[in-house]
């Protein structure tokens, strides 16, 4: 009776062993997508070229938003955001610059993996999908030649110098030229490789790219889009309309570039417009001691800049021109500006904001550059100093700014650390004509006689430095 | 209670039947009243005992008289009786064991055991010492009840996380917060803020799963280091583990009794830099809170139930921080018969609270807007009629400015609507199994269910009345739900046998498995263009959801071997294997050993003298080493590929880092120690030495920016170390009768040095940018040090240079400890507690956002500015903003009255409490309002920055409580 107890006992115990299967972990089952099962499953290049385009838009934003006030167009009144680019202090462990270095990883990167992995995985890949992951591509070293003093050009890579990260961004616009399936497409192509040039100090190079993206469309834009509906945001919409910064005096007229209609409406950012041609060909004319050539290329310019859209009856109320306590800057259009001390005085350029008035915009390009002040410059350095002006009009917001400057990041602590190659790279370039101190954003408001004077003008400092290997690439 | 010991006192000492009974009677030495339930026994045959009965009686039957009765009893003192020296009738009088020695205890052993045995220290908070600190959260309890762990409060709002360390930060990665046990049963010890969340948070009062464990009916609670002492505990316990015990059956027939409390909060002014702050945000809170508690059973069943409901309409302005509360628990034991033991307890908790905005929110939250000086943000009308904006120095505002903006403040947290809710419901079951003496299995399954939901409703009125959207908006308004959805379970069987061999060995075994799965669901779901006064996200113009998951499961297998020889030498030896899911592919079962001794030195023959003239009453020695572990959060180990939405398509991008080898953090530690009572139970003294090194820590390792991947990953490459001692010491001031005065104490030391980062250069776990301030990991440093820009003046004032990116001070104290008083005078007892801490740092984000806006800091001269305006040079005078966060706080002073009526009533209590009466701080803010620092779920907090952050109030609480 015992023993059979036993074996009843066993039996029972050996049966109830099974349900250790119940808590066996192979129901333990990541819920996200792996790599295998994103590229065995259908439309995969789809899904990454929107991908990559989502993050393409927000580093972007990112970029602008940082560069912005990196330059003088804006200033931080706020406590978001970097309160040090505005200074400018640049350190290499700074968290922005990493992340500035980041994207342009992550641009080139996804790139890559779209061309290389996801193309020959997907059957239904097409010369669209490939055009657009290459001109990504070729994006990021543009970022990187003109933002960065070297960086590494794949994953954990020696540094590459900025003119090298130029050079192969002319091959790979090259490559996309191949995919370019529109005139307008093959026209921004052909704008970045006319920046590219532009910025090596190429002026034959440059002026033909330019030519020949304006002969096959004169009036192209190539924006990135975001998606406030699934919380693609434009960050440096966030921080301009949102009133942390406050643009230059002089660039009131143009701020905020992008704007509110609706709560979730997220506006586009230029990446490529033909206006950037005529600004390089222009510069090219000054260069070759043609001011006439140069003043017709500013008045074709200006018409096409004339001919963009402006939006009307923007509620920007809410913009006192002192949003983040710091700093007040003129908030009304009874305002004068003065470029510098000793320049003339401007109206015209500080917009009435407060209610009841509304606003209206340039959102693609703006200048308050005239036919007139084109036909009064007198001189290569005056005529070249309104074609900087007009570049940081119509670049306003576009964080381009900073590359006019001749400013350059330095390779960041992270990367830094990996290769010795970049130890020649982790102190930023600031060209000793920058201001230090939040010079380029100083200015001198009398209130009671509504009158600003900004401290420098950056565009006359710019063309009194032309002949720095920093800025005004054609006149090294 | 007591009948429970009896009988398993009964079931286990067998009655030795024999001629000449001795008869004798066992009582307290102080009360001189009947002890029920002791256990007499012949010293070198224990198989020959008895226990005394409802009087204290006792009678056995022995063949010799010349023998030595041992008598032992739950909390009094072992004591040795030579029958050969005693007065007949017997009367042992047994001194109450006023620093449980020879408790019995569960944590970190497997199954139960002597601490006598124990190579290290277990704490224990008992019933009694509950009593005296009834706060609604377990965290805020345990906050002077565990002597050798640090417990802060981070923020002053409900639901909030804490920070609770012990011994350091072990982990540069994980939260320090140990596990939380409930009868056996892990629970959820989330002490951060969830994945998805929050929206609410604000960066400082993110809401955490630790203050809603329910805590009605807890009997005792048992805290135990992480290290040797959790080894048995494997992948899960580097941090130590909380274990609560509930009641399960009182004693005999039923008790009933009703409490009810009422008291009043208020907002303490002190950490506030305005004199106006106070009077823009706060109010006198109420607080209500009632109680039911009974209890009954006998030798074969029990019950006991505790629940509460209260309410709290919180300190802030339009009770923004109104708190509901109703919190009850059941449990019940049952003897199915001769050998089988069931036990059961049930806890739940419902709790519904709002939330103010604060931390670094951004646009507007209360304590920016005055402290921060953020009130220059905000445009208002002046009497001429023109928009200009608030004067940052708001005590220096006019009066008309003054009503002005208190109007503005007063709406702007009026339209607020931020409502967080907790369902929380807890059940374990344990079945024990004695087939033969000596042998126990004990079987037990439970599980941990909590449901967290928030909303936060933004409407157009509130974003237009704050200046965040024009006036005329109607489509900005937007409702942001958030649901977390947790489920732990837990089945625990384990067996343990004790033999003995006469009084020459001992031994206790104890083998077991462990299986817990955790299974965390979280999902947001919004509308955005909501109409105002919609409740729900119904309807709205734009909706959008997010979801995230995860879970896990472990598995461990343990055993562990007491060996004790002549009742003083012990040897611990354990061993635990554990395998758990989170693991990365290239990681197996990973095994965590350990290895102890202690030796009772007192019981050696030439301590005699010392102990016979009460020099020296106890002195034990100890000493371990044993590894405990933390693993990695689930899935991290898995490359992935991310999908969100854009432009309404699927939008691929790289997810993961993803890392094979992602494996357990491995804390190594040794302990050295003794622990003594002397001067005739005047002192108890303990000292220990610790040495832990966690190897293999888990960085969150920034990755390449080249590699265009996740900006960072987990990898176990670092090393961190963490040494210093704990001492300490009980005094037994007076015992008598009528008086008993006991003051405990304890002093804590910490060195933390992360010894190695594996080549990573230096990261971020909590703070702002590189630029601002941040809490750094780096080598050299102790984990979480303060980092940011630091201004060096020359000898006149002026500025000499700014370093940045500097170390401006740990946020870790290096000397820590708590303290309290109880003193009893008959019916009437006295309790004070408090605790404190020097060697850390912390930084004001308020007052360098004042001086941002242009107000003096006394600390920086006229000089140091020349040239340069505040604006300008805030963020280069970071050092000066930080400030030693040493302080001296009086949590509770206690004052209860018990009253015994003859008839009808068995007793009434009344008391009142003040918690957080006073606070000495060498900072002008608060040094434990931070920012909880944790930037991910799970993540380790050091705290260390104030920014924004509501303290904890002051609370006046008056109690009535009637026993029936």
């Amino acid at each position: 009776m015992k023993t059979f107890k036993y074996i009843f006992l066993s039996a029972v115990t050996c049966l109830s062993l099974n349900s250790c299967e119940l808590l066996q972990p192979d129901d333990i089952v990541n819920p996200n997508v792996s790599e295998d099962t994103f590229l065995s499953s259908a439309n995969a290049m789809q899904a990454w070229v929107n991908g990559a385009n989502r993050s393409f838009a927000e580093s972007i934003g990112s970029y602008c938003e940082l560069m912005e006030i990196l330059s003088d167009n804006y200033y931080n009144n706020y406590s978001q955001s970097s309160k040090v680019f505005d200074i400018p202090r640049i350190l290499y462990t700074d968290s922005d610059v990493t992340k500035l270095q980041r994207y342009i990883g992550t641009m080139r990167e996804s790139a890559d993996y779209g061309i290389n992995t996801v193309a020959a995985a997907d059957p239904a890949t097409t010369q669209d999908e490939l055009f657009n992951l290459y001109y990504i591509k070729a994006y990021a070293y543009i970022l990187g030649g003109e933002y960065f003093l070297a960086l590494p050009d794949k994953n954990g890579g020696e540094v590459k110098t900025w003119d090298e990260y130029l050079q192969t961004a002319l091959t790979v616009l090259d490559d996309a030229l191949d995919y370019a399936a529109t005139d307008e497409d093959k026209a921004f192509i052909h704008t970045l490789k006319a920046r590219a040039y532009y910025r090596l100090g190429d002026r034959t190079n440059a002026s033909n790219e330019a030519q020949t993206s304006l002969s096959l469309s004169p009036e192209f834009v190539k924006q990135v889009q975001f998606d406030g509906d699934n919380g693609v945001t434009n960050s440096i919409q966030q921080a301009t309309w949102g009133t942390w910064f406050q643009p230059l005096p002089r660039l009131d007229f143009l701020d905020p570039k992008y704007f509110q209609i609706t709560s979730t409406e997220e506006r586009s950012i230029s990446i490529g417009k033909a206006e950037e041609n005529y600004l390089i060909l222009a510069e090219a004319s000054l260069a070759g001691n043609d001011e006439v050539g140069a003043k017709n290329y500013m008045k074709q310019l200006l018409s096409l800049v004339q001919s963009r859209p402006v939006q009307s009856n923007i509620n920007d109320q809410l913009e006192g021109r002192f949003n983040g306590g710091y700093k007040h800057f003129p908030n009304s259009s009874e305002y004068k500006v003065a470029a510098s001390e000793g320049e003339s005085f401007r109206l015209g350029l500080v917009l009435d904001r407060q209610a009841p008035h509304l606003i209206s915009i340039p959102y693609i390009s703006g200048t308050s550059v005239t036919e007139t002040m084109i036909d009064e410059a007198s001189g290569i350095d005056e005529t070249l100093e309104l074609v900087y002006l007009m570049r940081q009009e119509i670049f306003f917001a576009e964080g381009r700014r900073v590359a006019d400057l001749g400013i350059r990041m330095p390779v960041c602590e992270v990367e830094a650390a990996n290769t010795p190659s970049a130890a020649d790279y982790l102190e930023a370039l600031i060209p000793s004509f920058i201001p230090l101190n939040q010079g380029m954003d100083e200015f001198v408001m009398d209130e009671n006689a509504k009158e600003v004077v900004i401290r420098y003008n950056m565009n006359k400092v710019i063309v009194e430095n032309k002949s720095s290997e920093y800025v005004a690439p054609f006149f090294n | 209670m007591k009948y429970l010991i009896l009988l398993g006192i009964m079931l286990t000492l067998p009655f030795s039947a024999s001629a000449a009974p001795i008869k004798g009677k066992v009582v307290d030495k102080k009360t001189q009243e009947a002890l029920i339930g002791v256990s007499i026994a012949l010293k070198d045959n224990p198989a020959v005992g008895t226990i005394t009965d409802a009087d204290g009686n006792f009678s056995l039957s022995l063949n010799e008289q010349q023998d030595i009765l041992r008598v032992t009893y739950i909390g009094y003192e072992t004591c040795e009786i030579d029958l050969d020296k005693m007065n007949h009738p017997l009367v042992i009088e047994m001194n109450e064991d006023n620093f449980k020695l020879d408790e019995v205890v569960v944590t970190g052993q497997g199954a139960e055991i002597s601490k006598r045995r124990l190579s290290s220290n277990v704490s224990t908070v008992s019933e009694k010492d509950l009593i005296k600190m009834p706060q609604g959260r377990i965290d805020q309890l345990l906050q002077n009840a565990l002597p050798n762990v640090q417990i802060t409060l981070s923020n002053g709002q409900p639901g909030t996380t804490s920070l609770i360390k012990s011994r350091g930060l072990s982990s540069a990665y994980s939260s320090s917060t140990p596990v939380i046990y409930v009868d056996g049963v892990r629970v959820d010890n989330m002490n951060t803020g969830a994945a998805l969340n929050n929206s609410l948070s604000g960066n400082s009062a993110t809401t955490g799963s630790i203050g809603d464990i329910p805590m009605e009916n807890i009997e005792r609670i048992e805290y135990v280091t992480g290290g040797a002492a959790t080894t048995l505990y494997g992948s899960d316990a580097a941090n130590g583990v909380i274990q609560i015990f509930t009641k399960k059956g009182g004693e005999g027939r039923l008790n009933v009794s009703f409490e009810t409390q009422l008291g009043a909060d208020v907002a303490s002014s002190q950490f506030y830099y305005f004199k106006r702050t106070k009077e823009l945000l706060h109010q006198t809170g109420f607080t209500q809170k009632y109680r039911i508690a009974l209890d009954g059973g006998n030798d074969k069943y029990g019950f006991s139930l505790g629940a509460s409901m209260s309410n709290n309409t919180g300190t802030l302005i339009h009770n923004a921080n109104e708190d509901r509360k109703y919190d009850l628990r059941f449990g019940s034991r049952l003897q199915i018969n001769k050998s089988l033991d069931y036990q059961n307890s049930f806890g739940m908790v419902i709790e519904d609270f709002g939330r103010s905005r604060n931390g670094n929110q951004g646009g507007y939250t209360g304590l920016w807007f005055t402290e921060g000086s953020a009130a220059a943000n905000f445009d208002y009308t002046d009497q001429q009629g023109n928009l200009v904006s608030y004067n940052p120095d708001i005590d220096a505002a006019s009066d008309y400015e003054f009503s002005q903006m208190k109007a503005f403040v007063d709406k702007a947290e009026a339209l607020q609507n931020n409502r967080e809710s907790v369902r929380r419901f807890q059940t374990s079951h344990s079945l024990t199994y004695t087939p033969i003496k000596n042998l126990t299995f004990k079987g037990t399954l439970g599980l941990d269910y909590r449901l967290n939901t928030n909303k936060n409703i933004t409407t157009n009125e509130y974003l237009i009345h704050t200046q965040q959207e024009p006036a005329g908006t109607s489509d900005a308004g937007s409702i942001r739900n958030f649901d977390r959805n947790y489920l732990g379970l837990t089945i625990d069987l384990n067996g343990q046998y004790k033999y003995r061999y006469k009084d020459l060995l001992s031994s206790i075994t104890t083998a077991g498995f462990q299986y817990f799965s955790t299974y965390d669901h979280q999902s947001v779901y919004s509308g955005t263009n909501v109409r105002d006064g919609a409740q729900i996200m119904t309807g709205a113009g734009i909706q959008s959801a997010d979801e995230w998951m995860s879970y896990l499961y472990n598995y461990g297998v343990f055993v562990q071997e007491n060996i004790g020889f002549k009742d003083k030498y012990y040897i611990d030896l354990g061993f635990r294997a554990d395998y758990n899911t989170a693991f990365g592919d290239n990681v197996g079962w990973q095994f965590y050993p350990k290895v102890g001794f202690s030796y009772q030195l007192s019981d050696e023959e030439f301590m005699r003298p010392a102990i016979e003239n009460g020099v020296v009453n106890s002195f034990k020695i100890f000493a371990n080493y044993g590894i405990a572990g933390s693993y990695p959060p689930a899935f991290a180990y898995q490359k992935t590929i991310a999908v969100n939405s854009f432009l309404g398509q699927q939008a691929a991008s790289f997810g993961q880092y993803g890392n094979d080898d992602l494996g357990p953090e491995k804390k190594h530690s040794y302990e050295i120690g003794f622990n003594t009572v002397l001067f005739n139970r005047f002192l108890n003294l303990g000292f220990t030495y610790y040495y832990a090194l966690t190897k293999d820590a888990l960085f969150s390792v920034p990755s390449l920016p080249s590699s265009g991947l996740e900006a960072s990953y987990l990898k176990n490459v670092g090393e961190i170390e963490n040494k210093g001692i704990e001492v300490t010491a009980s005094f037994q001031l007076v015992d008598t009768k009528d008086w008993h005065v006991r003051l405990n104490t304890s002093f804590n030391t910490n060195h933390n040095e992360v010894l190695s980062t594996g080549g990573t250069v230096p990261f971020a776990i909590g703070g702002f940018s590189s630029r601002t301030v941040q809490t750094v990991v780096q080598e050299g440093k102790p984990v979480g040090f303060i980092r940011g820009a630091q201004a060096i003046l020359n000898a006149d004032g002026t500025l000499k240079e700014v370093l940045q990116l500097q170390d401006l001070g740990t946020t870790l104290p290096t000397f820590y400890g708590n303290f309290s008083l109880n003193v009893d005078y008959k019916n009437l007892s006295f309790f004070l507690s408090g605790d404190y801490q020097t060697g850390s740092y912390v930084h004001s984000f308020d007052r360098q956002f004042r001086f941002a806006k242009g107000l003096k800091d006394a600390s920086i001269p006229e000089q140091a500015l020349e040239g340069i305006s505040q604006a300008q040079a805030w963020l280069d005078f970071t050092n000066f903003f930080v400030e030693k966060a040493n302080f001296l706080k009086i949590r509770n002073i206690g004052l209860n009255y018990a009253i015994k009526p003859k008839k009808f009533l068995k007793e009434i209590n009344i008391g009142f409490n003040v918690y957080n009466p006073l606070s000495f701080t060498s900072s002008s803010v608060d040094p434990e309002a931070a920012l909880s620092g944790a930037r991910s779920q799970g993540a380790v907090a050091t705290g260390g920055l104030n920014y924004s952050t509501y303290s904890t109030p002051r609370q006046y609480v008056g109690t009535i409580k009637v026993n029936f």
